[in-house]
């Protein structure tokens, strides 16, 4: 008896990857909204690491995949989450009728600007440890490995859903999230997903339409 | 009693004619207003030295103030080195130039005086808040209400010789139940509190009247009537003084005793803060102008704590040689009376300042606000762990990003699509918007803020490859109220690189216009 329950616990050690188990869930998860990505998350987002979406030119949908899990964390108790979800410069304006079509209850949306991209890492790393923001997204280009890893911390310490949108030149990059993803346009307006990294589980691929 | 004409001879005198009775001001029941404790206590701070107070010390040379009276230019005031050397009050310029070759004469400055003496009343202020100004040289502090904060008048006194002596300033202090007599025991030398009114009339009794700011006319007919001492001129009539030497004067009597109220303008301390301090060694190292505004913060700090108020913002400029000068703004959400925070947010700006120049000389200025209300902490607290209130985070973000860097968003109610979304500096909860959620859901989720003009090849426009058109056209025709009216077909279209792109045709000039991307 006592011999299986430390198989059992040495078999849950998160070191220990099993090839026939499917992807580990994530201390906490976000459901995406969409079931076939539920089904290839285990779950839905990792909400306390870094997600990096990779995506080949901004506006094939990537920010639409992202609304229902955003619009449902704005709609959640600001005691039970952070209060605010901070985009962090947005490649355009983000448009407030339409954000509050898709469901995003508005006074808790943030947008911040920055010139520079070494301000763009760190308005998401105080967003991080500050504690007061349920979700950050920032749009970024070029990343360097420890600034990645400095957020993948952060994300992890904090109880915060980071996001980072990347051009998809850097998909070959190496980088400490815990999720990584690569956009396609497919046809007929749907969307390819490359799950080409994620803790725990194996690379996916599925077609969906946002 | 009228006389008849028969009874008129030529030796009857007329009468000297009496001149008509002057209304004399009669004295106030004083049945049990004088008894017991007064209910103000009055305490005379006077600065002899003040007129030499206002030049800042410059080497060893002693020196003089000089005021021109009359024809004659003559000594003020003059220093303990040029008093050793026989120099005094009146004597004449050249006199004193005899006396003393070296001494350094300076003109009288009254308005320097009189900023000096309203910066030294800002500093009264910690030990009462009613001050009152008596120039040219007394401030006159009611200290009633103070006695028990600091424990009775022993204590307090102790504090406020400590902090005047601290600063430099030689004072004598007199305390009397009225403000009048209090200024004028303060001309003498050591005089003793007086407490309440029963000891009032003992000390004045004896006070010569040489020593009372009063006309040299008054003395001159008070002198002449042989009255020395203020005991002998109370002991007059009262219809007489009036009558001889004005009305003037028996109100002041009236007012050093007790008789009649007094009414006195309280000061008012300035509505801004400005305070400058200039640099040892002129240098551009955040460091030592982080040290140098520690020393203004904390001024700052104290008249904030003195005028228990909040400041919501504060202006700092870097002064240099050949440059025009830096300013820096720090502005809070929130108002607060705590200087650390204000420090913080200079911290990080200064961090991220390019200064052009080395900096010579820093200001600092503040303009005081509302009232301090205390802040409370929160009795439930959450389970994540914060570190530093909401808005404070977002000041944190401003400071070094810009105040316009972070922002919330906001619907307008406008069909003209590029009014309908704007950027607010609110970050807080407000009333819920309303929107159209049939129009709402048909939104791209990005705009651009200015459209795009596209080529157009074969009918339809090219934006990284042809687009096509899949869904539209939506007409919108608004906005003829105000000059900015809009004409446009909009089109929802798709391009080969699989972005999803919002378009529209203007229909006057019909170009094609890149607006929106849907995300």
């Amino acid at each position: 008896m006592s011999s299986r329950h430390h198989l059992q616990t040495l078999l849950d050690h998160p070191r220990i990857w099993r090839a026939g188990a499917g992807p580990r869930a994530f201390r906490r998860s976000l459901g995406t909204g969409f079931k076939a990505l539920d089904r290839a998350l285990a779950g839905g987002w990792p909400a306390t690491s870094l997600t990096e979406l990779l995506v080949e030119t901004w506006g094939i949908g990537e920010f639409r995949l992202l609304m229902p899990a955003i619009s449902a964390l704005t709609r959640q108790a600001q005691g039970d989450v952070g209060q605010w979800i901070m985009l962090v410069n947005p490649p355009y304006l983000p448009y407030a009728p339409a954000l509050a079509g898709a469901g995003v209850a508005l006074p808790r949306l943030l947008v911040t600007r920055c010139s520079r991209s070494a301000d763009v890492f760190w308005a998401m790393e105080q967003a991080l440890h500050s504690g007061h923001c349920a979700a950050v997204l920032a749009w970024c280009e070029g990343a360097d490995s420890r600034c990645l890893r400095r957020l993948q911390l952060a994300a992890q310490s904090s109880d915060c859903w980071a996001v980072l949108f990347r051009p998809a030149r850097f998909r070959h990059q190496r980088s400490p999230a815990a999720l990584r993803m690569y956009l396609r346009p497919a046809k007929d307006q749907s969307i390819s997903i490359e799950i080409f990294k994620y803790r725990g589980g194996r690379p996916q691929h599925l077609i969906m339409r946002a | 009693m009228k006389r008849s004409p028969r009874q008129r001879g030529l030796f009857t005198v007329e009468a000297p004619s009496v001149p008509p009775a002057v209304s004399v001001p009669t004295l106030p029941a004083v049945a049990g207003a004088l008894r017991g404790q007064p209910a103000r206590l009055w305490l005379c701070l006077r600065l002899p030295q003040l007129p030499l107070a206002v030049f800042a010390q410059e080497g060893e040379l002693p020196r003089a103030v000089i005021e021109q009276q009359g024809r004659k230019t003559r000594v003020l005031v003059c220093d303990a080195a040029a008093g050793r050397h026989g120099v005094r009050s009146g004597l004449s310029a050249n006199a004193a130039l005899a006396l003393l070759p070296d001494l350094k004469l300076l003109q009288r400055d009254t308005e320097g005086e009189k900023r000096l003496l309203e910066q030294l009343a800002g500093l009264a202020m910690d030990f009462t808040p009613c001050v009152s100004l008596a120039s040219p040289d007394a401030l006159l502090l009611e200290i009633r209400g103070s006695l028990r904060l600091f424990g009775g008048i022993d204590p307090l006194l102790e504090q406020l010789m400590q902090r005047f002596k601290g600063q430099g300033y030689a004072i004598s202090v007199a305390i009397a139940p009225t403000a009048r007599a209090a200024g004028w025991l303060a001309r003498t030398d050591n005089p003793e509190p007086v407490m309440n009114y029963a000891g009032l009339a003992g000390c004045l009794a004896d006070l010569p009247l040489a020593r009372l700011p009063w006309p040299a006319s008054w003395r001159r007919t008070l002198a002449e009537m042989g009255v020395t001492t203020l005991s002998a001129c109370v002991r007059l009539p009262r219809e007489g003084l009036v009558r001889r030497l004005g009305r003037n004067l028996l109100g002041e009597l009236d007012e050093a005793y007790g008789r009649c109220p007094e009414v006195l303008e309280w000061y008012q301390p300035p509505q801004d803060f400005s305070s400058k301090l200039e640099l040892v060694q002129e240098s551009a190292d955040t460091r030592q102008l982080l040290a140098a505004l520690d020393v203004l913060l904390e001024q700052l700090a104290s008249c904030l704590q003195s005028l228990q108020r909040m400041v919501r913002g504060v202006w700092v400029h870097c002064e240099h040689r050949d440059h025009p000068d830096t300013r820096l703004c720090i502005g809070l959400l929130q108002a607060t009376g705590d200087t650390g925070r204000l420090r913080e947010l200079a911290a990080v700006q200064l961090a991220g300042l390019v200064l052009p120049a080395t900096v010579v000389a820093i200001g600092l200025q503040a303009s005081i606000g509302e009232l301090l209300t205390p802040q409370g902490a929160d009795l439930f607290t959450t389970g994540r762990s914060v570190t530093e209130a909401p808005l404070a985070f977002i000041e944190r973000l401003r400071g070094r990003l810009g105040l316009q860097a972070v922002h919330g968003l906001q619907v307008i109610a406008e069909h003209r699509p590029e009014y309908a979304s704007r950027p607010t500096r609110r970050v807080t909860a407000g009333p819920p918007e309303e929107i159209n959620l049939l129009t709402a859901q048909r939104r791209p989720l990005w705009m651009r803020p200015t459209p795009l003009a596209l080529r157009e090849s074969g009918g339809s426009p090219v934006f990284q490859g042809k687009l096509e058109l899949t869904r539209g056209p939506e007409r919108l025709e608004t906005g003829w109220w105000d000059g900015d009216d809009i004409r446009r077909d909009y089109y929802v279209a798709l391009n080969p690189a699989g972005m999803r792109l919002w378009v529209y045709r203007d229909l006057r000039t019909t170009h094609w216009y890149l607006h929106g991307i849907f995300g």
